[in-house]
C-alpha cells in the first residue's frame, strides 16, 4: 500500500493557510516616504538637485552721453529657468538682490528668460546678484551670479 | 297406564321434537357466534407508532376490529418507551383510544448526551472559528486602514513632487507628512495586533478542531425496539414467524 499525495480540500489544512495571510499581508506595504529625503522639487528649500537658474550670459554696455562723456555703465545679465525641473503648471515672479548695494528688486515677469541691468557698475569690478523665483507669494532657493565688469 | 300412539299422535311428536331441536340449534349459535367491535388508535406520535394485539400480531394502522372483549396491546414507536394495557373491544362500537407515548429513557440520556456534545462542539469549533473569523475581519479591516494610509503617503509623494509652492511643500514636509505617516505608523500598529490575535486565534482554531476530532458523537440504541422486536410475530404464508432485533452501533 503506497501512500500517495491526497489531494482532497481538508478545512483543517485551510486553516493552515489562513496563518500565513497576514504574513504575505505584512510584507508589501512599507513606509518608506521621509520628509527629509524629499529634496527633489526645484521649489523645495532643501532641494539638491540640478540648479533650476543658470546664468545666459553677462555683457557690459558703455552709454554715452550728448558730449560723448560716458554716463553710465551697465551690466546685463541673462537668467533662464530650467522649466524641465517643473511641473508644467508652475508659475513665478523674479526677486533679484544687488548683493553690493543690498537692494532688492522685484519683477512681475514670469517668463522663463530674465535679463537685469545693473546701472552705474565700475569697470574693473565683480558684481554678484542674487536671483529669486517668487512661487505663489513665497520666496525659493535663491541663486547667485557673479559677473565681472570688463569692457 | 299404557299409552299408545295413534295415526294421528305422530306428526305431532315429531313436530315438538324439531321445534326443540331448533331452539336448543338456535341457542347454541347465539353462545358460540363471535360478534366484535373495532378499536381507533390515536396515539403520540401519530406516524410511526406500532403495536403487538394480544402478544401476536404486529400491526400499524389507525384502526383495527378485534372480537368483544379484552385485548393485550403492546405499543411502541420509535425512541419510546413500550407501553403494555389492555384494551376491552365493545360489541358493535368504535371506541376511540388515545394514549401518548413517553419518551424512552435511553432516548433522553441519549439526547442529553447529544446536546452536551453538540454543545462542547460548539466551545471546540464555532466558538473559535467565530472568534477567528472575527478577528479576521478585523485584520482585513486593519490592513484596509493601512493600505488606505500608504495611498495616503503615495499621495503625499505625489503632491510634493507636483507642488508650486515652497509654502505648500514646507506645511507637506513639517505638518501633513510626519501626521500621515504617524497615521500609517498606528494603523501598521494596529494591523500587526490585528494579525497576531488572528494568527493565535487559528492555532487555538487549528488545536481545538484537532483535538474535537476525538470526541465520539453519542449513538442511540434504541433498547425498546430491541424488546418491541422480540415481542413480535410476523404474520406470513406459513403461519407466520417470530423476529428478533439487534442493533450495533458500528461508528465505536
Amino acid at each position: 500500500m503506497g501512500r500517495g499525495i491526497n489531494m482532497e480540500f481538508d478545512p483543517m489544512k485551510a486553516h493552515y493557510i489562513l496563518l500565513f495571510v497576514p504574513l504575505l499581508f505584512t510584507s508589501c506595504l512599507k513606509d518608506d516616504l521621509e520628509p527629509a529625503k524629499l529634496t527633489t522639487n526645484p521649489f523645495d528649500l532643501d532641494y539638491t538637485g540640478e540648479p533650476l537658474l543658470v546664468l545666459e550670459g553677462a555683457t557690459v554696455e558703455v552709454f554715452y552721453d550728448d558730449s560723448g562723456f560716458p554716463n553710465d555703465t551697465v551690466l546685463e545679465q541673462t537668467i533662464r529657468v530650467r522649466t524641465e525641473l517643473l511641473s508644467p503648471l508652475a508659475g513665478w515672479t523674479w526677486r533679484i538682490k544687488d548683493l553690493s548695494t543690498n537692494t532688492i528688486v522685484d519683477s512681475p515677469s514670469n517668463s522663463a528668460t530674465f535679463t537685469y541691468f545693473a546701472h552705474n557698475v565700475s569697470v574693473g569690478s565683480t558684481r554678484c546678484f542674487e536671483y529669486t523665483l517668487i512661487a505663489e507669494l513665497t520666496p525659493t532657493i535663491p541663486y547667485t551670479f557673479c559677473s565681472e565688469v570688463e569692457l | 297406564m299404557h299409552v299408545t300412539m295413534t295415526g294421528k299422535q305422530m306428526p305431532k311428536k315429531w313436530a315438538r321434537t324439531f321445534f326443540c331441536s331448533m331452539l336448543i340449534a338456535s341457542f347454541a349459535v347465539n353462545t358460540f357466534a363471535q360478534t366484535t367491535g373495532k378499536l381507533r388508535m390515536l396515539v403520540d406520535p401519530g406516524d410511526s407508532y406500532e403495536f403487538i394485539v394480544d402478544r401476536q400480531f404486529r400491526m400499524q394502522q389507525r384502526e383495527v376490529e378485534l372480537t368483544t372483549g379484552p385485548h393485550h396491546f403492546s405499543f411502541w414507536a420509535p425512541e419510546r418507551v413500550v407501553v403494555d394495557t389492555t384494551l376491552t373491544v365493545v360489541e358493535g362500537r368504535t371506541t376511540s383510544i388515545v394514549l401518548y407515548l413517553p419518551y424512552a429513557r435511553s432516548y433522553l440520556v441519549y439526547q442529553r448526551d447529544l446536546q452536551s456534545y453538540e454543545r462542547s462542539m460548539k466551545m471546540y469549533r464555532l466558538l473559535p472559528a467565530m472568534v477567528t473569523g472575527g478577528s479576521l475581519l478585523y485584520t482585513v479591516l486593519s490592513y484596509s486602514k493601512v493600505k488606505k494610509a500608504h495611498n495616503q503617503l503615495d499621495a503625499d509623494q505625489k503632491s510634493y513632487d507636483d507642488a508650486r509652492s515652497p509654502r505648500k511643500i514646507a506645511v507637506l514636509k513639517t505638518q501633513t507628512i510626519p501626521a500621515h505617516k504617524e497615521d500609517f505608523e498606528k494603523a501598521q500598529t494596529r494591523y500587526g495586533i490585528a494579525a497576531g490575535v488572528t494568527l493565535l486565534c487559528a492555532g487555538t482554531t487549528v488545536y481545538l478542531f484537532h483535538r474535537s476530532n476525538k470526541v465520539t458523537r453519542p449513538a442511540y440504541n434504541d433498547q425498546e425496539k430491541i424488546r418491541f422486536d422480540g415481542l413480535s410475530w410476523m404474520p406470513g404464508p406459513n403461519g407466520g414467524t417470530w423476529a428478533g432485533g439487534l442493533t450495533w452501533n458500528l461508528t465505536r
